[in-house]
């Protein structure tokens, strides 16, 4: 599946960029970005556009 | 309505088979329609009904009951209330409550690298506030309005889930769409850079319009996974109108639109969905294009010689659409049967053909919904297989 670089859907790598005090473990339980609540962003931003 | 679930799965059948380009038992009737046409249809106040939903719920299954259809798209509706709430310039109600859809403008032509770079930050900080000028107000009142904006989509996308599901219970009508999504090149063209603004882009910047299309591919992908109901399925399908290439030469066509259109179709039916087009315009000069898609493809055709389009693409693609609404309007009820004959005996022959008309029945007004009925009881009566 393409995965798409969204400074705001991939939050957590933006985040972490500036909390360098974030580990490997911090990302795996944050870092999905398909969750349902960025599912339902992006479709919400997309139909507001279509 | 006594033997409800049997009606439900016999018409789905029916359509299955044809979407599988099979001969079902006869010929299939589809409701292109949006859902303003049903309250027009039961005498309802069309404003009233896209702030009140529930008077849509109680019209739609009229409709479809009354117009004989074997299947519906899953309802369609611009709700003012969320429109309203964040002041959007892209879609305004009329005086009768009918959403209208301005030519506007989101993106500007420097901010392509922009989109390119990051295409859903640009399209929430840049395209959004210039659409919908409530999400441009300034400090936090912005992103509150961008949050009330969710809860209204929210609330009026189940309510209109759960219209589907009580037109399938009442009307025993399957629902055969899920989801919306666009070609890339449309979604860039629509409301982003706007017909005119794409029409000059494609020979100014033509490299970045490509990028563009290119950058907002995983976005249309990833949208038409998650937006649909549970893993994929056949039936639902996932449902693109296609707007521009009528507009455009082959050049451009195969240049700017094909690419990212066609990659977007072959890999969403090799994920397990079926797409459904709404072929908008005369795609004639393009037959060979849409010939060279895959299996679980439905071509939902506007324009075009049934016989010509069923020889051309109907291999592979289930096809549909065509019979002209103009005619309700204009020709006596015998003259309507003749043609929806003439179309059928083009279309049907080798099933994988489903009918219904060439455009989306909008509204009651100006057409003559006994006609639409007088003409599906012919299909019902003489198109057997």
């Amino acid at each position: 599946m393409e995965t798409i670089d969204s400074e705001y859907l991939n939050y957590f790598k933006t985040h972490a960029a500036q909390h360098p005090e974030l580990t490997e473990a911090d990302e795996s339980i944050m870092a999905d970005p398909w969750d349902i609540n960025e599912d339902v962003l992006l479709g919400y931003v997309l139909s507001l556009l279509i | 309505m006594s033997d409800a679930k049997g009606l439900l799965d016999e018409r789905l059948i029916r359509i299955e088979k044809a979407v599988n380009l099979e001969k079902p038992d006869r010929i299939p009737i589809f409701a292109l329609n949006s859902p303003e046409v049903a309250v027009d249809y039961c005498g309802q106040h069309l404003k009233t009904a896209t702030w009140n939903l529930e008077i849509l719920r109680e019209c739609l299954p009229v409709y479809y009951q009354d117009m004989k259809v074997d299947a519906a798209f899953a309802a369609f509706l611009r709700c003012p209330g969320m429109y309203t709430i964040i002041e959007s310039q892209n879609f305004v109600p009329n005086k009768d409550g009918f959403m209208q859809h301005p030519e506007v403008c989101g993106m500007l032509p420097s901010e392509y690298e922009e989109l390119i770079k990051d295409p859903f930050k640009t399209l929430v900080e840049k395209v959004l506030p210039r659409q919908y000028k409530a999400f441009a107000k300034p400090g936090m009142l912005g992103g509150l309005n961008l949050a009330k904006g969710a809860l209204s989509y929210l609330r009026h996308s189940q309510i209109l889930k759960e219209i589907d599901a009580h037109c399938r219970d009442t009307a025993e009508v399957p629902i055969i769409s899920d989801n919306m999504i666009e070609a890339p090149f449309d979604f860039l063209a629509d409301q982003l850079r706007s017909f005119m603004g794409i029409s000059v882009d494609m020979h100014r910047c033509p490299e970045l319009v490509e990028q563009a299309c290119e950058a907002l591919f995983p976005l249309m992908l990833r949208w038409g996974v998650t937006s649909y109901s549970g893993p994929p399925k056949r039936i639902p399908a996932i449902f693109m109108p296609l707007h521009m290439p009528a507009f455009l030469s082959p050049q451009q066509f195969e240049r700017f639109y094909w690419p990212t259109f066609s990659r977007l179709v072959n890999t969403l039916t090799g994920l397990g969905y079926t797409v459904a087009l709404f072929i908008e315009g005369n795609w004639a000069k393009f037959y060979d294009h849409l010939a060279s898609l895959p299996p679980h493809v439905i071509g939902i055709f506007e324009y075009g010689d049934m016989k010509t389009i069923k020889e051309k693409v109907g291999k592979t693609m289930c096809v549909m659409g065509n019979y002209p609404i103009e005619v309700l309007n204009s020709h006596p009820t015998a003259e309507c049967i003749d043609i929806a004959k003439k179309m059928i005996d083009a279309g049907a022959p080798g099933g994988g053909y489903i009918f219904t008309t060439g455009k989306a029945i909008i509204r009651g007004k100006g057409l003559d919904l006994n006609k639409l009925q007088a003409v599906h009881q012919y299909v019902i009566d003489h198109g057997k297989y």
